[in-house]
């Protein structure tokens, strides 16, 4: 198993976006192996809408910023693909819509499914948490429930996100986006 | 109708004049129609002001009858808005994203940990069964979960580096089981010592001893390797702890081949330049002997470890000189006793580091400055609140009455010796009968009797009798085979440095797993580092070395991780000897550094005796004139 992800180990893809203000979202994408080791990470200028695109945008501004624009641009930018991509911003399953890889939302602790309660096809329980997909993409939970049983049933999916948010932060410090 | 009668109301009564149309006459739909119309006509023409009282005249015109038709109306189509009107076109255009990007080094290839035969059927099949997680028993809140973060180094500039770390996922995850086996879990401050060494070039791990600075730097070798930021490591340590290290490895880095210099000089060079070998292990002799071999071209490392590195306080010492000259890209150091005798001492250890300039001689300031950089020092009063307590008794044994009569003897004669020798005494002199009196002390040569090795068996009984285990150090290896004779019957098991390498792991390992093996032996040279002894509830010094640092590094075999229950240490000291004075001016200059440092620094420095003050342990005057003069150590020269 090579850290460089080329081999055929699970890669999860954790893509989440931080609000700057007066800069606008930036956008990153952590893909680590199934234990959460990291393989690669890829981050995105701030994107901020000028007016005339939020009044025309509405309220589809944020999933097309966050999923289309953002999302699209990070998985295409990575090396190494993930094969399935988690987020924890539920405007980010508009990803869904552009890609081929099954777009999960990580939506709360595993205990949020009651436990006398049947996985339905929109929600699955996944190492501590469960999750949710988008509506139009129900087949992504049997693609989920298959291809990641790999996944620790204590792994905390929600953990990797704030080290993205971290390494958002120390880049925008860095100036490196600008 | 009231526009008809309006308008007919004002009609002329005595008859209309000739251009007048008589409306009377009209006929009636016609009539209607056309006095309505021409009502209206009146009333526009009158402005509408006061249509009630406006008197409308119409004359006669000739043209009165069209007034009367009604208007003909047609239909036409009108375009409404010209084809060639401009049109803002607007697209939301986004432009290119700017991205950076970062992919981590391919790691270490790791053997997989053996599973069960089960474990293996599951991982092979198609359908692996989701295992739930625990049920929620509690609805109460839950305790935040610990979470160890590597932090970028204070000198990783560029973001790259800084991601590198930043991006690393907690040690607790990281260590729990997934990818690399862990036989026990960390304390949370081993926890933070490892992540530390992680993510520095230079460090020096300066725990206090007990607390695990060798599985520490064992975990953090593994996570280096796994990460893919090391290939190729280099381990010196003192020979005697060799085994140990092997042993340590193997309990908490089963996976990692490890090799250890070893053998003649040929096979030896064959080993330092193998290829594939991962992690070397290498004594200081050995490392100071071979490098001389390799001339310009030593062998590269990714990381080098100094363990017990005060081997190397001594920057012109030819192991200083030697562990310096090695290539690396990253120095570790690991000792509990940062600082020996001085704290310039620092200064060989930083520049082994690399983080200051060959020859330089930073003073207190600059010291301390990159001591909070490089140094990580934590001690037991500070991360081990439930480590059993350390019980220390000071025994106060008067002399039996032979060994009396000796030693009076022996220092009356060795004091009047050393008088006689005026200005040509040294240190050594003074030294040697120190030596001789605390041999007494232990045991008469001519008769045998000791007044220690009685209260030894006494209260060996007592271990034996409880099972219990024991360590006892001495100075002497003669000493302690003189006790072995005398303590056969609890089977006492020897280790000092005249037993051979080879034997000394067997000892260890009867001594902790043979019941009848309650009495371990050892020389303060041999058996003071390195050595885990956790086992043992009682520590015996049966005489005094001269640095308290290295008696605690002797009891901290026994009182440290892993320990149990307390450990109850027993320090003899006869009366009316040069024990006792020594023992008053170690414990009058351990409260000094206290005092100075604060507590808990005492045992960061050395405390052992100087010059003057082994001088000082007898009245030593030389004639001078008529009268006498204070004996002292001449000064060093410049």
């Amino acid at each position: 198993m090579a850290a460089n992800g080329k081999h055929d180990q699970l890669r999860l893809g954790f893509l989440t976006a931080i609000e700057i203000p007066d800069k606008g979202f930036v956008g990153g994408l952590l893909v680590t192996n199934q234990n959460g080791r990291p393989l690669e990470f890829q981050c995105t200028a701030p994107v901020k809408p000028n007016a005339t695109q939020a009044i025309l945008y509405g309220p589809t501004l944020v999933p097309f910023l966050l999923g289309e624009l953002i999302g699209v641009t990070l998985i295409e930018k990575a090396g190494i693909k993930p094969q399935i991509v988690l987020t924890d911003r539920e405007p980010i399953l508009e990803l869904r819509n552009h890609i081929e890889q099954p777009v999960a939302l990580v939506w709360g602790p595993a205990d949020s499914l009651p436990s006398d309660e049947t996985e339905t096809r929109d929600r699955l329980r996944l190492g501590r948490q469960t999750l949710r997909f988008h509506p139009a993409h129900d087949a992504d939970h049997d693609a989920l429930a298959r291809d990641a049983a790999g996944i620790p049933a204590d792994a905390d999916l929600q953990e990797p996100f704030e080290r993205v948010r971290e390494a958002l932060q120390e880049t925008l410090r860095s100036g490196a986006l600008k | 109708m009231s526009l008809i009668r309006l308008i007919a109301g004002v009609l002329p009564a005595e008859g209309p004049a000739p251009h007048f149309a008589d409306l009377a006459t009209l006929p009636e739909p016609v009539a209607e129609s056309a006095v309505e119309l021409s009502a209206s006509v009146a009333l526009l023409s009158a402005g509408v002001a006061e249509p009630a009282t406006t008197l409308v005249e119409v004359f006669a015109s000739g043209m009165n009858g069209a007034l009367l038709r009604l208007p003909r109306v047609r239909e036409l189509s009108v375009p409404l808005i010209d084809r060639n009107l401009s049109v803002v076109n607007w697209r939301p255009g986004w432009g290119r994203l700017k991205t950076i990007g970062l992919t981590f080094p391919a790691g270490f290839e790791f053997l997989p940990p053996p599973r069960p035969k089960d474990d293996q059927v599951a991982a092979h099949s198609l359908e692996l069964p989701a295992i739930p997680p625990p049920p929620v028993t509690d609805s109460g809140p839950k305790p935040p979960r610990r979470a160890t973060r590597v932090k970028p180094p204070v000198e990783a500039i560029s973001i790259e580096d800084r991601l590198f770390y930043l991006l690393q996922p907690p040690l607790e995850t990281w260590l729990k089981g997934q990818e690399m086996i862990m036989p026990f879990e960390p304390f949370p401050y081993q926890y933070e010592g490892i992540a530390w060494l992680f993510s520095q070039k230079a460090a020096l791990l300066a725990d206090e001893m007990g607390l695990g600075k060798t599985m520490q730097a064992i975990t953090a070798i593994r996570l280096l390797l796994r990460a893919g930021q090391a290939r190729r490591i280099l381990l010196i340590c003192p020979k005697p702890l060799i085994p140990n290290w092997q042993r340590e490895f193997r309990m908490w880095a089963d996976e990692l081949p490890v090799v250890t210099i070893e053998g003649d000089s040929a096979r030896r060079q064959m080993l330092w330049t193998m290829p594939g070998v991962t992690i070397l292990l290498a004594n200081y002799e050995v490392l100071t002997r071979d490098m001389e071999a390799f001339g310009e071209q030593p062998p590269q490392f990714d990381l080098m470890i100094l363990d017990e590195a005060q081997r190397i306080k001594n920057r012109d010492s030819q192991t200083a000189t030697t562990a310096r000259s090695i290539p690396r890209k990253r120095s570790w150091a690991l000792t509990g006793t940062p600082i020996e005798n001085r704290p310039e001492e620092l200064a060989s250890l930083y520049e082994y580091m690399e983080v200051v300039p060959p020859r330089a001689t930073p003073d207190i300031r600059q010291l301390s400055a990159l001591a909070k950089q490089f140094i990580l020092r934590r001690t037991k009063d500070l991360v081990m609140r439930d480590l059993p307590p350390r019980l220390d008794r000071d025994e106060y044994l008067e002399l039996a009455p032979a060994q009396r009569l000796a030693y009076d003897t022996a220092e009356q004669d060795g004091v009047v010796q050393l008088n006689e020798m005026g200005e040509s005494i040294s240190i050594q002199h003074v030294f040697e009968l120190v030596l001789r009196l605390k041999q007494i002390t232990n045991f008469d040569p001519l008769t045998g009797e000791s007044a220690k090795l009685e209260r030894l068996e006494a209260d060996m009984e007592e271990i034996a009798a409880c099972g219990g285990k024991a360590i006892l150090f001495s100075q002497w290896t003669s000493c302690i085979d003189w006790l072995d004779e005398r303590l056969a019957r609890f089977k006492p098991l020897v280790y000092h440095g005249k037993i051979p390498h080879r034997k000394r792991e067997p000892i260890l390992k009867q001594f902790k797993d043979d019941p009848n093996a309650n009495l371990l032996m050892m020389s303060y040279g041999t058996g003071a580092v390195g050595l885990n002894l956790q086992f043992a509830g009682y520590v015996f010094l049966f005489d005094r070395w001269w640095n308290p640092a290295i008696e605690d590094q002797a009891i901290n075999r026994a009182h440290r991780i892993g320990q149990k229950s307390q450990v109850i240490v027993t320090k003899f000291i006869s009366k009316d000897t040069i024990e006792e004075r020594i023992n008053r001016v170690l414990d009058e200059k351990r409260q000094l550094f206290a005092a100075v440092l604060g507590d808990g620094s005492a045992t960061n420095v050395s405390l052992s005796l100087n010059a003057t003050e082994i001088f000082g342990l007898f009245n030593l005057k030389a004639r001078h004139g008529k009268g006498t003069r204070e004996i002292q150590p001449a000064a060093p020269a410049a």
